[in-house]
């Protein structure tokens, strides 16, 4: 792939309670700043996600996080082209625990469906409702959020139908069981200084997609919206969610740019092409961090973007000492600068 | 069903996410296949927490 601009990678983990992509795609703006230095810069759905409301760039490719893992440690590859976003085809499921929700929520999230086909022009194939209840939990657990799935196998037979009806990339959206969410802490992220208690959750649907079918899959959460009486209470990096009664299109918009999954023979992506990763603060422990460093990509840490990680960079040697850290995103865009 | 769990890793082991994806099968008496993904959440003297959902 020519290389006139540097490839990059930025991520902000989700679930971990950062200040700057921890709410509802707040990190977006920040994300779409640096890839006017870049050829292509790939971002997680965390750093895209912003309910109805969406806007990449056309530099910015949107991938999830188990497949940007799994590129940066060589399994994969991926192909992203003209030809590849015309060849997209997307189908969205919908947990059967809809049915136990007011009916406004399903159907608010099938006319986004609609209007995302007939407005945007998004290829939108189908959409159908698993057999049975997901049974998806929220958990938090030393500020980290995080879940589990009682019934992935009928999201499987999801996914398996659509496949057959020619879907390559997967919108899931669930019913988020938050009964182990005090309301403190819901109240915390609303405000601004807590952990988006459904990010971690999320992330283990789409993983488990991608995991068994390689497929690209996004997850957006199908939640009861009752518009604030008063609206000084909600942080603004929340406002999209809060303003939201379908968290969809951005998630279909995501997936309408986002790459092929390639093993072999690679796409015309790979993480020999990668010339850096951006984290937040401190943010290491992960496979993309991990292999960048041993591939001697540079990765920058911004120190600005506080989240819960209690990583300790000091406490494994010289393993993170190649880190270069920016006081902030300036920094990073004055470094990308010299980097071109 | 899939689960998330949390396990202590020794910091020496955290080197080479193949070393460490090894070290978590290994613990959880899992397929590494089965593995859906890890996150090293906090440094505890010389150890790591790491969070762990996978598949079982």
């Amino acid at each position: 792939m020519p290389n006139n601009k540097p490839i990059g990678i930025y991520i902000v983990p989700t679930g971990i309670g950062a200040e700057i992509g921890g709410y509802g795609g707040d990190a977006l703006p920040y994300a779409k700043k640096l890839s006017r230095y870049c050829e292509y810069l790939i971002v997680n759905p965390n750093v895209a996600n912003a309910g109805a409301y969406y806007g990449m760039s056309d530099a910015m490719i949107y991938a999830e996080g188990l497949t940007i893992d799994r590129f940066m440690e060589g399994k994969i590859s991926f192909n992203f082209s003209q030809k590849t976003l015309d060849d997209i085809k997307i189908g969205v499921i919908f947990d059967k625990a809809v049915d136990k929700l007011p009916k406004y929520i399903l159907n608010a999230n099938i006319l986004s469906i609609n209007a995302m086909k007939t407005s945007v022009g998004i290829n939108i194939i189908d959409y159908m409702i698993t057999n049975e209840p997901v049974g998806a939990g929220i958990e938090m657990r030393d500020g980290i959020s995080f879940g589990s799935i009682d019934n992935p196998e009928t999201i499987y037979s999801a996914v398996e139908e659509l496949i057959a009806r020619g879907c390559n990339r997967i919108a899931v959206c669930c019913v988020l069981d938050d009964g182990n969410v005090s309301e403190e802490a819901k109240l915390a992220y609303e405000e601004g200084h807590g952990v988006d208690p459904i990010g971690g959750l999320e992330a283990i649907i789409s993983h488990s997609i991608i995991a068994k079918y390689n497929i690209m899959a996004v997850h957006a959460p199908l939640l009861p919206i009752e518009l604030p009486e008063n609206i000084d209470s909600i942080d603004p990096r929340v406002a999209s969610e809060a303003s939201s009664f379908t968290f969809l299109p951005s998630i279909l918009y995501g997936l309408s740019r986002s790459p092929d999954i390639a093993t072999k023979p690679r796409g015309n992506l790979s993480v020999d092409d990668i010339d850096f990763v951006v984290v937040p603060h401190n943010c290491f422990g992960n496979p993309v961090v991990l292999e960048a460093l041993k591939r001697g990509i540079k990765v920058y840490s911004i120190k600005d973007n506080k989240n819960n990680s209690q990583l300790k960079p000091q406490a494994y040697g010289d393993l993170f000492r190649s880190v270069i850290y920016c006081d902030d995103h300036e920094e990073l865009y004055r470094a990308m600068q010299g980097l071109d | 069903m899939i689960h998330t769990t949390t396990i202590t890793v020794p910091n020496s082991q955290i080197k080479d996410t193949f070393v460490i994806t090894a070290h978590i099968a290994s613990i959880l008496n899992i397929a590494e296949d089965d593995m859906i993904r890890w996150a090293i959440t906090a440094t505890n003297g010389d150890n790591s927490s790491i969070i762990v959902t996978y598949a079982k």
